[in-house]
């Protein structure tokens, strides 16, 4: 009985040791999981802004990749935070320069940067990660819902001008494949275009917009700074809709495929 | 030797012929800076056309600038005329401009363009004015339109009108010239400008050209 006693409690007494062990460990992996994600997050961060990323912006491609990395591994609500970050700087950043600003003023660089960074960061965000945005912060009315609305208005500027034209504008050749890409940027938009407070979608930024010196003899020659005031045209999709598919229609071939397979008649119907 | 001067003459005619512009600028000149870039407009200008010499003056020019991504470029200097008789109505050009005897928009490029760029720019703003860009006339049109456009070129729209409705378009690309005649084409072209705008920003040149700078 002794004997069988004290074999007893050395089990409790050493399954109470591997038990922790394995609550370490666990505890241990989070921390390392927690780590890398943080890391992936910040590097991303990180070569999103550096120099060499943000020289041109009109395509911003550069901070493409990173900004595609950040999306992927941020959860909704940091996306939603960094995402604010940039936005109060560039509405809130202002201006160093106490006379008049010009485009030479670094300030003004950066909140375009930050601006970029916005957009890029909001058009890689996955569909279901945007739509928890949304019902988080506008739907339950979450502290950054003033945030959720513009994070819809530069989604759906850079799907618009970067991603849906670079395949119905500026490619020599559209396929199938281009086209299943093209269809699901398109539903995106769409989705925004079609939210039910689209008329509080709306981006007001002070002296924003260098405005190049047009005519000589009508204004100085100097570059001055307008307000950016942007909105989403609720019929501007069906335009996009009718360009797509006189795109795609132009060559004989997607023509074909697209008319006479279901799969081409069902990608038609997203465009409808 | 005759057969010879001959055959040089008739060349040097035909030479002239596919080289020159239907267009020949006149009058007084004004030259604008567009970001250090020069463009020349001038008060008046000649179209020569089947139905001969027809005078035609500015109604205004102005920049298109497009917004991509937040960030306002500029794509080219309009300038548009129209022939001495017609009076443009600022509230509604279209209507003002169908019994025009002829017609000119000069679009300088501020950056270069593909041809496919123009096309689908252009067929995006006939669409919005429910003019149908599948039609035989424009399609041929488009068909033609290829290569890049340099920063610097110059595209020349003249439109002028023949029997009935039927109105002549031609086309001046800096190495091809396209000509197509159909029902009420160049005034369906002309509502890319002064027609329902494309975009704000369109909407901006659109006053311009109507008058808001001459």
């Amino acid at each position: 009985m002794k004997i069988f006693l004290s074999l007893l409690s050395l089990m409790v007494l050493s399954s109470c040791g591997i038990k922790d062990m394995a609550n370490e460990a666990r505890e241990n992996l989070r921390k390392t999981g927690n780590a890398v994600h943080l890391q992936v997050l910040t590097t991303a961060l990180q070569q999103m802004l550096s120099p060499v990323n943000t020289e041109s912006l009109t395509p911003p491609v550069r901070m493409f990749p990173f900004g595609d990395t950040f999306a992927r591994e941020g959860t909704p609500i940091e996306i939603l935070e960094v995402y604010h970050t940039f936005l109060l700087d560039v509405k809130l950043g202002g201006s160093t320069n106490k006379s008049r600003p010009t485009s030479r003023d670094l300030r003004l660089a950066s909140r375009k940067i930050s601006l970029a960074a916005a957009g890029v960061i909001s058009s890689f965000t996955s569909q279901d990660k945007f739509e928890s945005i949304l019902n988080s912060q506008i739907e339950l009315g979450g502290r950054y819902e003033d945030t959720a609305y513009i994070i819809c208005l530069t989604r759906y500027t850079y799907l618009r001008d970067f991603f849906l034209s670079s395949i119905i504008e500026k490619s020599d050749r559209v396929n199938l494949d281009s086209v299943k890409k093209a269809a699901e940027y398109f539903s995106q938009l769409k989705y925004i275009a079609n939210l039910s407070y689209l008329d509080r979608i709306v981006l007001h930024i002070p002296q924003f917009v260098v405005v190049e010196p047009a005519e000589t003899e009508v204004q100085p020659k100097e570059e001055v700074l307008e307000d950016l005031d942007i909105s989403i045209n609720p019929q501007e999709y069906k335009l996009i809709a009718r360009k797509a598919i006189r795109r795609f229609e132009r060559d004989e071939k997607l023509r074909d495929l697209l008319h006479n397979t279901a799969e081409g008649q069902a990608l038609l119907n997203v465009f409808q | 030797m005759k057969k010879m001067s001959l055959l040089v003459t008739c060349s040097f005619f035909l030479a002239q012929s596919l080289i020159a512009s239907v267009a020949e600028f006149k009058g007084a000149v004004k030259t604008v800076d567009i970001s250090g870039k020069a463009v020349k407009v001038y008060s008046n200008l000649t179209l020569t056309t089947a139905n001969g010499p027809t005078q035609l003056k500015l109604t205004g020019y102005g920049i298109r600038q497009k917004s991509v991504g937040f960030v306002k470029l500029n794509i080219y200097l309009a300038t548009s005329y129209i022939d001495e008789e017609t009076i443009l109505s600022p509230s509604n050009p279209i209507d003002s401009l169908k019994n025009a005897k002829g017609r000119v928009i000069v679009l300088d490029l501020l950056r270069t363009l593909t041809a496919a760029d123009i096309r689908t720019s252009f067929e995006e703003a006939l669409d919005i004015n429910a003019v149908d860009v599948n039609s035989k006339a424009i399609q041929s049109i488009f068909s033609k339109f290829t290569g890049d456009l340099k920063e610097g070129d110059r595209i020349l729209l003249a439109s002028y009108p023949g029997e009935r409705s039927l109105e002549t378009l031609v086309i001046e690309l800096p190495k091809t010239t396209i000509q197509e005649t159909a029902n009420l084409l160049g005034l369906d072209f002309w509502k890319i400008w002064f027609g329902e705008p494309v975009d704000a920003l369109m909407g901006e040149l659109k006053s311009k050209l109507t008058g808001g700078s001459k």
